[in-house]
């Protein structure tokens, strides 16, 4: 006992209080976090220890299966070209514009990007009908309204805002000496074909990849246009068998295809989160580029306005009158009430403990690419199966107090989103020269005044542009929320969704609107707040640290 | 001849060059001299094409290169240019590197010159290697072996001998002086260094807060 006594009395000497905290929170976040595939992972040990002969391979591999995962791929495999192609061409034309023109329009496409495809779906139906109906009155033949090229083209605008801001993030993370050491021997197509293109590869690799996994693990857009996804089908083997094991199994392609593209995807996505000189990136002078790459310019530069201009016309005019729009808002106040509610639970619990995951990745060199692959992970997850496994981790007789509660809808979006907080938060880490932290750890008498006079002033920017971005995520998330919500709640999106099931009408319009709104707002405090700080000069270049891009 | 006429190059409302006129004679070896941000980086990327003048007019061999409003592209300037860094493409071996400047020429005269450079430089060893695998000095040698590969009507150099210790730089100076020397081409070298500008320059021009000062 004495012997026992005095070994507790060693540890407590050797672990400090302030470690004991930060384990606990890493370890609550990583339950949160990765609960969901540790319950699905439970749970099918124990279904296959059971012998039940609910678990078969047909779920893993029948033709329905492997013909559904090749569309699947092939959707999102065209989707993420397109999308590059696309923002190549848009990024080459900022760079021919003033940085003030370049800066403005990146900043309304980081605003823009959080819009849920599902409103992109709404308003390219509404477009799409109008010009069926003209067409019909000349004669012409129609546009198909389902299928797979509609479904493509809708997910390729919804997620084209974002295609173009990596695909410049990608570009410019060129080291501009490099490109200005050719322009002086090459013309400017060739230094962008030669030079830029093949520096660029990796980054715009990875941004492909990114794009890749948005696509594939969503199932709003092309389930609203009549095309089965992958993604889909485990929300529908769900419902109809009601067995997360069989669930996961039969995700399990799916999840082979992810995890890949993830593991691609993941060095690069490191090397961009450390060296963030992409807000440098702007030419002196102007590129002069062949005709012929001019016209892909134009014609991309035409797709983005009319991109913006469905979207915003489609939303306004379809919306009705101003009447309307309030009695919508009206009829839509629990939703509303309900899902600021579930945003903000989910920045406060997220946005702490992403800080703490990101600050270890700072400290973690040897096995920092481990642990990004681990971080990622669950952007690779196809949103139902987050919300099936959020079933199978808290469903049980010890957690029922908390299962059925809106903390499930709560550790769904954290689970999901998680991840863009810990690379927001890592990037911004970077921006702060190491010796300012080193220096509050000489000044500084205690905790509270290390964290909230020095620390959290200089992470300020990266917090609120991670507020940003996980509040306006959570807001259109959809998979994994109508999983798990509780009888007698709903959120706006799933409201939405569920409406536009039956057609447009003014209300879905009109609801649409109010989260368009919501998230562009949203965006648009995130990316003020970059601007602000950048003003004063926090956010004006990355520090470079020892051991930088070591694997 | 090159010849600045009144330039000033303004970022917002801050002047980093200041109505400066100069001219540089066919083979002359000019050095430009000045503290930290006195602007000599931005004169040397004015003539090579890589900023617009807020004001004035540069001129090589009579005609206008930029205004303004206009802008002669820098690769149809004939300018080689060495940067404060090696600037090396990654992805691109020491052969391809060099052979990039020398595309306007056939394959078999591209190839000659190429070793007749790998010589010159005493990189010969060097030319299937990566620039991750160069040492500072040898990255130098080859960054200078490229500006001078395609016999550029003017050579710029922008301090490319900082960061490196004193022995190399002896070492790189000497070869940058006897190349520029064998060379038709005129050079603009940028440096704080009054020494380094002396060793290699026949004329000095003073900047001081973006504007030449009498030496």
């Amino acid at each position: 006992m004495a012997g026992m006594l005095s070994f507790f009395q060693k540890c407590r000497s050797c672990i400090s209080q302030r470690t004991i905290v930060y384990v606990v929170c890493l370890l609550a976040f990583f339950i949160i976090v990765f609960g969901p595939l540790l319950g699905l992972f439970l749970d099918l040990i124990k279904t296959l220890l059971s012998g039940s002969g609910k678990i078969t391979l047909s779920l893993l591999f029948s033709e329905r299966k492997i013909v559904l995962l090749g569309e699947s791929v092939g959707l999102a495999l065209a989707v993420s070209i397109a999308g590059i192609g696309v923002g190549i061409a848009i990024a080459t034309l900022l760079w021919q514009t003033g940085k003030k023109i370049t800066y403005s329009i990146l900043l309304l496409l980081l605003a823009l990007a959080p819009i849920p495809p599902y409103i992109y779906a709404l308003t390219w139906s509404t477009t799409l009908y109008a010009l069926n109906q003209f067409l019909a009155s000349i004669g012409a033949a129609l546009v198909p309204s389902t299928g797979w090229v509609i479904s493509f083209w809708v997910q390729l605008m919804a997620l084209l805002p974002l295609a173009i801001f990596l695909s410049y993030i990608g570009l410019a993370s060129v080291d501009k000496t490099l490109v200005e050491a050719a322009r002086t021997i090459r013309s400017d197509g060739r230094v962008l074909r030669e030079i830029i293109l093949p520096l660029a590869a990796p980054s715009l690799l990875v941004a492909c990849g990114f794009l890749f996994l948005i696509s594939i693990t969503d199932y709003s857009v092309p389930s609203l246009f009549g095309s089965d996804t992958y993604a889909l089908d485990i929300f529908a083997q769900f419902s109809a068998s009601n067995s997360p094991s069989a669930t996961f199994i039969s995700a399990i392609p799916l999840l082979i295809v992810t995890i890949a593209v993830l593991i691609l995807c993941r060095s690069g996505i490191r090397k961009l989160a450390q060296t963030p000189n992409w807000m440098v990136g702007s030419w002196d002078t102007p590129p002069e580029f062949p005709t012929s790459f001019q016209s892909i310019q134009k014609g991309a530069f035409a797709l983005l306005a009319v991109q913006m201009m469905v979207i915003f016309f489609g939303l306004v005019f379809s919306v009705g009158s101003w009447n309307k729009f309030v009695s919508t808002v009206l009829f839509s106040v629990n939703q509303l009430q309900y899902s600021c509610l579930v945003v903000i639970a989910v920045v406060l619990i997220t946005i702490p403990f992403s800080l703490l995951v990101a600050h270890e990745l700072m400290n973690q060199n040897a096995r920092s690419s481990l642990w990004w692959l681990i971080i990622l992970i669950p952007i690779a997850i196809p949103s139902p199966l987050i919300g099936i496994g959020i079933i199978s981790f808290w469903n049980i007789p010890t957690l029922s107090f908390l299962y059925g509660t809106s903390l499930m809808p709560i550790f769904a979006s954290v689970s999901r989103f998680a991840p863009y907080a810990v690379i927001i938060l890592f990037v911004q880490y970077r921006f702060i020269d190491p010796v300012l932290f080193d220096a509050v750890k000489v000044f500084s008498r205690d905790i509270i005044d290390e964290w909230f006079e020095v620390k959290i002033p200089l992470l300020a920017p990266g917090l609120l542009i991670a507020s940003g971005v996980v509040a306006a995520l959570t807001l259109g998330e959809l998979g994994a929320t109508i999983v798990v919500v509780p009888p007698g709640h709903e959120t706006l999106t799933i409201k939405i969704y569920n409406y536009l099931h039956y057609g447009a009408s003014a209300e879905v319009t009109g609801l649409c609107l109010i989260m368009a709104i919501v998230t562009f707002i949203i965006g648009l405090c995130a990316v003020s707040s970059i601007l602000w700080w950048r003003r004063r000069g926090i956010l004006n270049q990355a520090v470079p640290r020892i051991g930088d891009l070591n694997e | 001849m090159i010849e600045l006429v009144n330039i000033t190059k303004k970022y917002d409302t801050v002047a980093a060059v200041n109505r400066v006129s100069l001219t540089i004679a066919d083979h002359a070896r000019l050095a430009i001299l000045g503290p930290s941000g006195s602007g000599k980086t931005t004169i040397l990327r004015l003539i090579a094409g890589l900023e617009i003048p807020t004001e004035g007019t540069i001129t090589i061999d009579g005609k206008v290169v930029s205004t303004p409003d206009s802008l002669v592209m820098p690769s149809e300037r004939s300018v080689g240019f060495v940067f404060q860094t090696p600037a090396l493409w990654p992805h691109m071996n020491v052969e391809r590197n060099i052979l990039f400047a020398l595309q306007e020429q056939s394959p078999d005269e591209a190839r000659k010159r190429l070793d007749e450079l790998l010589g010159q430089m005493a990189i010969k060893d060097l030319r299937y290697r990566f620039p991750y695998q160069l040492s500072g000095g040898e990255a130098r040698r080859v960054s200078l072996a490229r500006a001078l590969a395609p016999n550029p009507s003017l050579l710029l150099f922008d301090e490319p001998l900082i960061h490196l210790d004193e022995e190399l730089k002896t070492d790189i100076l000497t070869l940058i002086a006897d190349n520029v020397k064998a060379s038709a081409s005129s050079m603009i070298y940028v440096t704080h260094d009054k020494r380094e500008a002396e060793a290699i320059a026949d004329t000095t021009v003073r900047l001081k807060n973006g504007q030449v000062v009498p030496s």
